[in-house]
C-alpha cells in the first residue's frame, strides 16, 4: 500500500505554516464554504457520515461525541487536546509545526458545528516553537477574519485561546486536562459527569485531539462518504503513523487505516542493514508488544485490539535484535512511574513497585518468581485504577513477560544484559 | 425508589444512593479508606471495588450510584483479589512501624489488612523515604511515609471547612500532603483531620506517643467549652485524660469538634489545678481539710450575699446552688458575670438541626465561628452544599466568613436597627432577611437586653419558622438560667452586685467556677468588689487571680472527673461521665454544694430533681444589666473564652489587637499594625491596631483576653512615641 496524504497533502510545501501559503493551497476555502453554505448540523452530519474516530488514542467516534452535547441553552466549548505526550507519538507535534492553520481551520469548523463561541488549545508545554507558530497562526487567522468576531463575515464568532501545559503526561487525559486548563493540579475527574455535560468550567465541552480536528477539514471539504471510503469499515479514513525506533527513515507517514505493518516499516526505510526485526509497539508506550508473527497485521483499531494490543495514538516503535526488551520495558515503566498522578493506589504504588522490580531485573538480580509477580501486579493494576493510565502503564510490561520470558531469564543467568555483554565482549 | 441486589439480598433505596450506602443498609461492610460519608467521593483508594453485573470492570462502591435491577457482588473472588491487591500496594511502601505508631491497635489499615489483606507481602524492594515528623500546624504532625493519600484531610479542609490549606504536592509516588505555600494549618477545625486519618499519618502534638489503644479506656463526655455541647469520648490512661475524640451526634456535632474542645483538656492536669481546700490564715491561703473549709464557708456566707458565676457547673450543682441561695436570706445569685443577658432564646428556642433547613440566617452581634465553632460549621454545610442559606450579620462588629451582607451600627443600637428592619426600613438585605418567607435561624450572643425584646417581637411577627440560638453563654449557662441562678424581680444583677460589693454593701461573695477579674466587664469593679467584701469564697477547678483573693477556696473536680449534666444552647440535657482521677482531694461540684447546704443527697436524687426543674423552667425576662453603649467593646476570641488556662492551645493564642474601622483609625491618627496602648485610669495595655471592615465607626473592639476586662467603656488609645 502507498501513502495516502490527506492531512499531510501540503505538509512539505515551503512556508505552509504561514497564512498566505496555506490559502494559496486551498486553505480556509472549506471554512468559508461551510460557514456560508452549510448549517452546523450539516457539518456534524458530515463528520458522523465519515465515521471519523478520535485520533488521540481511544478511537471514540467523533461525530457521536459532538452529538452528546445537551441542548439546554448553556454555552458550549471546544478544547483541542494538543498535550501529545505518548512516548513514540509525534504526529500532533508535526501537524502543529507544519500545518498550524489546518488545526485552526479544523477547530473553527468544529466550533461552528457544535455552536461553541470559545475554543481552547491545551498545548504541551515543551512545544515552545509550536506555541509560537500557533500564536502567529491565530493572529493571522484573526486578522484575516477566520477567527474572532464575524468569522468569514457571517454571524458566527469564535474566540480561540492558546494555553500551555506544564509538563504532565496525565494532562493528556481529557478530564485532567480540563482541571489543568482551569488552573488546578491536573488530576483525572470522576466520570460521570462526562465533559459533554460538565466539562471546562462545568460547561458542555468537546475535547478532541489535534489530528481529529485537522481531519475535519478534508471531511467537510470532500464529504463524509469520501472519507469513509478510505481505510477499513470500522476504522475509516487515513491515519498519521509516527514511525520510530530501529528504522532508516523514522518520521510521520499517512496511510489509509488498516495498512499492513510491514508496509509502514518499508515506507520508513526498513530496518538498518544487518538487523532483524524483534518486536513492535504499535500504539505508543501504552500498547502491548507484537512480535514477528504479526509483521503484516492491519494497523487499525479493531485488528490491533483483537491481537491484544492497540493502535492508540499511532506511535509505532520498531525494535530490532540489538534492543534489550528488559531495558526498553524498564525505561517505559520509569516513564509511567514518573508520570502517574498519584491519585489512586494501584497506579501510584504499582508503577513505583514495578519500576523497582524491573530496575533490579535489568541488573540481573531476580528470579522467575519476579516475572510471575510482574504479571500479577499488572493484573492488580489493569482495570483497577481510576483512569485508563493504569491499563496503559502495564500493557507493555505484561506482554514483555509473556513474549520474552527467556530474555528476562537470560538476565538472571548472565547477571546483567546478555546483549550488552555481547557488545562489550 | 430503586431496587437492587447485593450479595444476593434485595434492598430498596432512594435514587442517587451510592452502592456503599445501600450495602450499609443491608449490614454489608465494604472496606474503604478515602470514602467518608460527609464528603464527596473521590474513588481514589480503590479499596471499595465491587463487582457489578453487566459492567466490565470492578467499580468503586463509594462513587457508583445505584440503578434499578443492579446486581452487586462484594465477595466474588475477583473482588477479593482486588482488595488484597490494593492492600498489598498500600503496604508495599508503608513503614512497618506499627509498634511505635499512635494508630497501632485502632488503625483501619491494620484492621483491613487482617480482614482483606494477603497476609504476606511480595514487596522486596527498598522503601520510599519521606518526612517522618512534618508539622502541618500547631496541633497536627504528618508522617508522610504512613500517608495513604486518601485525601480525607485535604478534602475536609476544602469541602467542609472551606479553608483549603491542605494540598497534595508533587506527583505519583512522590505525592505528599502538605500545607499550601505560605499557609499553615491553624484552622480551629484542624484536629478533625487527625481523627479522620485512616492511618497513623496525622497525629496530634499533645497525644503523640502518649498512649496505646490497649493502655486506654474510652469514656463518654460532653465538651465544657461552649454551649453547643459536642459529644466527646475521652481517652483515659491511668486515670488521666490523654485525648478527646468525637462521639458523633448527628443532631449536634455531626462528628466534628473544634480544636478548643478537642485539645481543651490540658487544664485538667495543669499546675494551676487546686488540689486541696484552702483557707486564709494570717493573710496567707493555706491548705486545710474539707470540714474546715466547708464550715468556714458556711458561717461566713451569711446576710447580704452575692453568688456570682455558675454557668460552667453541672446542672445538679446549679440546682443545689439555687437551693443554697433560697435558704440564705439576703442572697442573690447571677451566673451572668460576663455581662450576658440570657442563655435562653427570648422566643423560638432553636435546635442546631434548624440550621440545615434554614433559608436565611441572621447573626445578631454574634460570632458563631468563635463562640460556637461547630454550630458555625453546621451552618457552613448549608451555605456551601445545602440550601445555600443567605447569611446577614449585624452588630458593632460582625463575623468574617459566611455573611453575604453586613450591617454595622453603634453598640446599643441593635434593637432599633432590628425593629426598623421588621418595619421594612433600613438595609435592604436585612429587611429581606427578617421578612423572608423561608425558615430563619437567628444567632444572637445574648447580651444586649434591648435585643431580647426586639428578637422576641421578630419571632412573634414572622409567619415562617424562626429559630433562635444564643451563642454567648457559658457551656451550661442554659442550665444555670433554668435552675434560677439569675436575680429575681427587684434583685440586683451580676453587674449591680459587683457595684454594691465595690461600695462595701455586701457581707460575702461566693464566686463559682469563674475568674471574675478576667471575665467581668467594665474596668476595676470586680477588683474593688473583691477587695471591699469582707468574706469571699471561691469554688473552682483552677487557681485564678480571683481565687488568690479569696478567704476560702473550694476545689472542684473538673468536667471529665465527675458525673453530671450539661444543658446546651438548645436546652438539650446531656450526661457526662467521670473519666479521670480528680486533682488531689477536689470534689464533684454538686457534692460541694450539698455539703455547703448540709443536705444528705445522692447524685441520682439531685439529677432527677434538677431535670424535673429543667422541664418546668420557663423563660422569663431576665433582669437587665447595665445598658450597652460603650465605645470599647469586648468581643470573644477563640482561645481566650472560658476561664481555664489551656496549655495545649497556648501557641494558638492570637496577638492582642484593638480592631477599628479605617475611618476611626484615621481620626485617631493610628495605622494598621501599629503598636499603641489602651489606657483607662491606671490601666495601660499594649495592643496592636488592626483595621477591619467588620467594625462600626468610632468603636474599639478588643478580645476577651486577660486584662481587657480592666478597660472600661471610656478607654482611650494612646499612641506610643514614634521613632523618627
Amino acid at each position: 500500500m502507498n501513502e495516502s496524504k490527506v492531512l499531510l497533502a501540503h505538509a512539505d510545501v515551503k512556508g505552509i505554516e504561514t497564512l498566505s501559503v496555506y490559502e494559496r493551497h486551498g486553505g480556509y476555502a472549506t471554512l468559508k464554504r461551510a460557514l456560508t453554505e452549510m448549517t452546523p448540523a450539516d457539518v456534524v452530519q458530515a463528520v458522523l457520515d465519515s465515521g471519523l474516530r478520535g485520533r488521540g488514542g481511544a478511537g471514540f467516534p467523533t461525530g457521536r461525541k459532538w452529538s452528546f452535547l445537551p441542548n439546554d441553552g448553556r454555552e458550549r466549548l471546544l478544547v483541542c487536546n494538543a498535550d501529545e505526550g505518548e512516548p513514540g507519538t509525534f504526529k500532533d507535534h508535526f501537524l502543529i509545526h507544519r500545518l498550524p492553520h489546518l488545526l485552526v481551520e479544523g477547530m473553527t469548523l468544529a466550533s461552528y458545528a457544535i455552536g461553541a463561541p470559545r475554543a481552547y488549545i491545551y498545548l504541551r508545554g515543551e512545544f515552545l516553537q509550536g506555541y509560537e507558530l500557533l500564536e502567529q497562526a491565530i493572529a493571522e487567522a484573526t486578522a484575516a477574519g477566520y477567527l474572532g468576531q464575524h468569522v468569514c463575515g457571517t454571524d458566527y464568532s469564535l474566540e480561540l485561546k492558546l494555553y500551555r501545559g506544564a509538563g504532565a503526561y496525565i494532562c493528556g487525559e481529557e478530564t485532567a486536562l480540563l482541571d489543568s486548563l482551569e488552573g488546578r493540579r491536573g488530576i483525572p475527574r470522576m466520570k460521570p459527569p462526562f465533559p459533554a455535560t460538565a466539562g471546562l468550567y462545568g460547561l458542555p465541552t468537546v475535547v478532541n485531539n489535534v489530528e481529529t480536528l485537522c481531519a475535519v477539514v478534508p471531511i467537510v471539504e470532500h464529504g463524509g462518504e469520501w472519507f469513509k471510503a478510505m481505510g477499513t469499515e470500522k476504522s475509516p479514513g487515513t491515519k498519521i503513523y509516527s514511525m520510530s525506533g530501529a528504522l532508516k527513515r523514522p518520521g510521520n507517514y499517512e496511510f489509509e487505516m488498516g495498512v499492513p505493518l510491514s508496509d509502514l516499516i518499508e515506507a520508513a526505510g526498513g530496518l538498518m542493514a544487518g538487523r532483524t526485526f524483534k518486536a513492535v509497539v504499535p500504539g505508543g508506550a501504552s500498547a502491548a508488544y507484537l512480535t514477528g508473527e504479526h509483521i503484516d497485521i492491519a494497523m487499525d483499531y479493531d485488528t490491533l485490539a483483537q491481537a491484544g494490543t492497540m493502535l492508540g495514538s499511532g506511535g509505532v516503535i520498531v525494535l530490532d535484535d540489538t534492543v534489550c526488551i528488559v531495558s526498553f520495558t524498564r525505561r517505559a515503566m520509569e516513564f509511567f512511574r514518573h508520570e502517574s498522578c498519584g491519585k489512586c493506589t494501584p497506579c501510584r504504588e504499582g508503577t513505583l513497585w514495578m519500576d523497582q522490580v524491573l530496575t533490579r531485573l535489568e541488573e540481573g538480580i531476580g528470579t522467575e518468581a519476579d516475572l510471575d509477580l510482574l504479571l500479577d501486579l499488572a493484573d492488580n493494576i489493569g482495570g483497577r485504577t481510576f483512569c485508563a493510565f493504569g491499563d496503559a502503564a502495564v500493557a507493555m510490561v505484561a506482554s514483555s513477560v509473556r513474549l520474552f520470558r527467556q530474555e528476562y531469564i537470560a538476565h538472571f543467568t548472565h547477571q546483567g544484559c546478555p546483549l550488552q555483554k555481547e557488545r562489550v565482549g | 425508589m430503586i431496587n437492587l441486589s447485593i450479595d444476593g439480598r434485595s434492598v430498596e433505596v432512594e435514587p442517587g444512593t451510592l452502592v456503599i450506602e445501600a450495602a450499609k443498609k443491608l449490614g454489608i461492610t465494604i472496606p474503604v479508606f478515602c470514602y467518608h460519608p460527609r464528603m464527596k467521593p473521590v474513588a481514589a483508594c480503590r479499596m471499595c471495588l465491587v463487582g457489578i453485573e453487566k459492567m466490565g470492570k470492578l467499580q468503586p462502591a463509594c462513587a457508583t450510584p445505584v440503578a434499578e435491577g443492579m446486581v452487586v457482588h462484594t465477595q466474588r473472588p475477583d473482588v477479593q483479589k482486588a482488595q488484597a491487591g490494593v492492600l498489598e500496594f498500600l503496604l508495599a511502601q508503608h513503614p512497618l512501624d506499627c509498634p511505635i505508631c499512635d494508630k497501632g491497635g485502632e488503625c483501619p489499615l491494620q484492621d483491613q489488612s487482617f480482614a482483606y489483606g494477603p497476609g504476606a507481602t511480595r514487596f522486596a524492594e527498598p522503601k520510599r523515604h519521606l518526612h517522618k515528623a512534618w508539622t502541618l500546624g500547631p496541633m497536627v504532625v504528618l508522617d508522610q511515609e504512613r500517608c495513604v493519600q486518601c485525601q480525607r484531610c485535604t478534602r475536609f479542609m476544602e469541602e467542609i471547612v472551606g479553608d483549603p490549606v491542605l494540598v497534595l504536592k508533587e506527583r505519583g509516588a512522590k505525592s505528599v500532603v502538605d500545607v499550601a505555600d505560605g499557609k499553615a494549618l491553624t484552622s480551629v477545625f484542624s484536629g478533625n483531620t487527625i481523627e479522620m486519618c485512616p492511618v497513623g499519618a496525622l497525629t496530634s502534638h499533645p497525644y503523640r506517643f502518649r498512649a496505646r489503644p490497649w493502655d486506654i479506656v474510652q469514656v463518654s463526655s460532653v465538651c465544657p467549652h461552649c454551649p453547643v455541647g459536642c459529644n466527646l469520648t475521652a481517652t483515659v490512661r491511668d486515670g488521666r485524660v490523654m485525648r478527646m475524640l468525637s462521639r458523633e451526634n448527628e443532631q449536634l456535632d455531626q462528628g466534628w469538634l473544634c480544636d478548643r474542645g478537642r485539645f481543651g483538656y490540658g487544664f485538667l492536669t495543669a499546675p494551676a489545678r487546686i488540689s486541696s481546700p484552702l483557707i486564709r490564715r494570717d493573710g496567707q491561703l493555706v491548705p486545710c481539710t474539707w470540714d474546715e473549709a466547708i464550715s468556714a464557708a458556711r458561717s461566713g456566707l451569711e446576710g447580704a450575699i452575692g453568688i456570682l458565676g455558675g454557668g460552667r457547673l453541672s446542672l445538679e450543682a446549679q440546682y443545689l446552688l439555687a437551693r443554697f441561695r433560697d435558704r440564705t436570706d439576703g442572697a442573690v445569685a447571677d451566673w451572668r458575670v460576663g455581662g450576658q443577658h440570657t442563655a435562653l432564646a427570648p422566643a423560638g428556642q432553636g435546635r442546631l438541626t434548624d440550621l440545615d433547613q434554614a433559608g436565611v440566617v441572621l447573626m445578631i452581634e454574634s460570632d458563631p465561628k468563635t463562640e460556637t465553632p461547630v454550630a458555625w460549621l453546621r451552618l457552613r454545610q448549608n451555605v456551601a452544599h445545602g440550601r445555600h442559606a443567605r447569611v446577614v450579620a449585624i452588630g458593632p462588629r460582625t463575623e468574617e466568613g459566611l455573611a453575604s451582607a453586613e450591617v454595622l451600627y453603634r453598640p446599643g443600637e441593635g434593637a432599633s436597627v432590628l425593629e426598623a428592619a421588621v418595619a421594612g426600613k433600613g438595609d435592604p438585605a436585612l429587611v429581606a432577611a427578617v421578612g423572608s418567607e423561608e425558615p430563619l435561624v437567628v444567632f444572637w450572643n445574648g447580651y444586649d437586653p434591648l435585643l431580647y425584646a426586639a428578637i422576641a417581637k421578630l419571632v412573634e411577627g414572622r409567619q415562617a419558622k424562626t429559630s433562635v440560638l444564643v451563642t454567648g453563654a457559658d457551656a451550661n449557662g442554659f442550665g444555670a438560667q433554668a435552675m434560677g441562678l439569675v436575680p429575681k424581680a427587684g434583685e440586683l444583677p451580676a453587674s449591680g452586685l459587683l457595684d454594691a460589693a465595690a461600695r462595701g454593701e455586701l457581707d460575702g461573695l461566693l464566686v463559682v467556677g469563674t475568674d471574675l477579674l478576667r471575665v467581668a466587664p467594665a474596668g476595676g469593679q470586680a477588683a474593688a468588689a473583691l477587695e471591699r467584701t469582707s468574706f469571699v469564697v471561691v469554688a473552682d477547678v483552677v487557681m485564678s487571680d480571683t481565687a488568690e483573693l479569696a478567704d476560702v477556696v473550694l476545689p472542684l473536680a473538673a468536667f471529665a472527673e465527675a458525673d453530671g449534666v450539661f444543658v446546651n444552647m438548645e436546652g438539650l440535657s446531656q450526661v457526662f461521665e467521670p473519666a479521670a482521677t480528680t486533682a488531689g482531694v477536689s470534689r464533684p461540684d454538686w457534692e460541694v454544694f450539698a455539703q455547703l447546704l448540709g443536705d444528705e443527697v445522692t447524685l441520682a436524687e439531685v439529677r432527677d430533681q434538677a431535670l424535673a426543674a429543667l422541664g418546668s423552667a420557663k423563660a422569663t425576662q431576665p433582669v437587665a444589666q447595665g445598658a450597652a453603649s460603650q465605645t470599647l467593646l469586648r468581643w470573644p476570641t477563640l482561645y481566650y473564652r472560658g476561664v481555664t488556662p489551656e496549655p495545649h492551645l497556648d501557641s494558638l493564642v492570637p496577638d492582642q489587637v484593638v480592631e477599628m474601622a479605617a475611618k476611626t483609625a484615621r481620626a485617631l491618627g493610628v495605622e494598621d499594625g501599629e503598636d499603641v496602648a489602651l489606657v483607662d485610669g491606671e490601666t495601660e495595655i499594649s495592643v496592636r491596631v488592626a483595621v477591619s471592615s467588620h467594625v462600626v465607626d468610632d468603636c474599639l473592639v478588643v478580645g476577651d483576653w486577660p486584662g481587657s476586662s480592666r478597660l472600661g467603656a471610656g478607654a482611650t488609645i494612646v499612641v506610643r512615641e514614634r521613632s523618627v
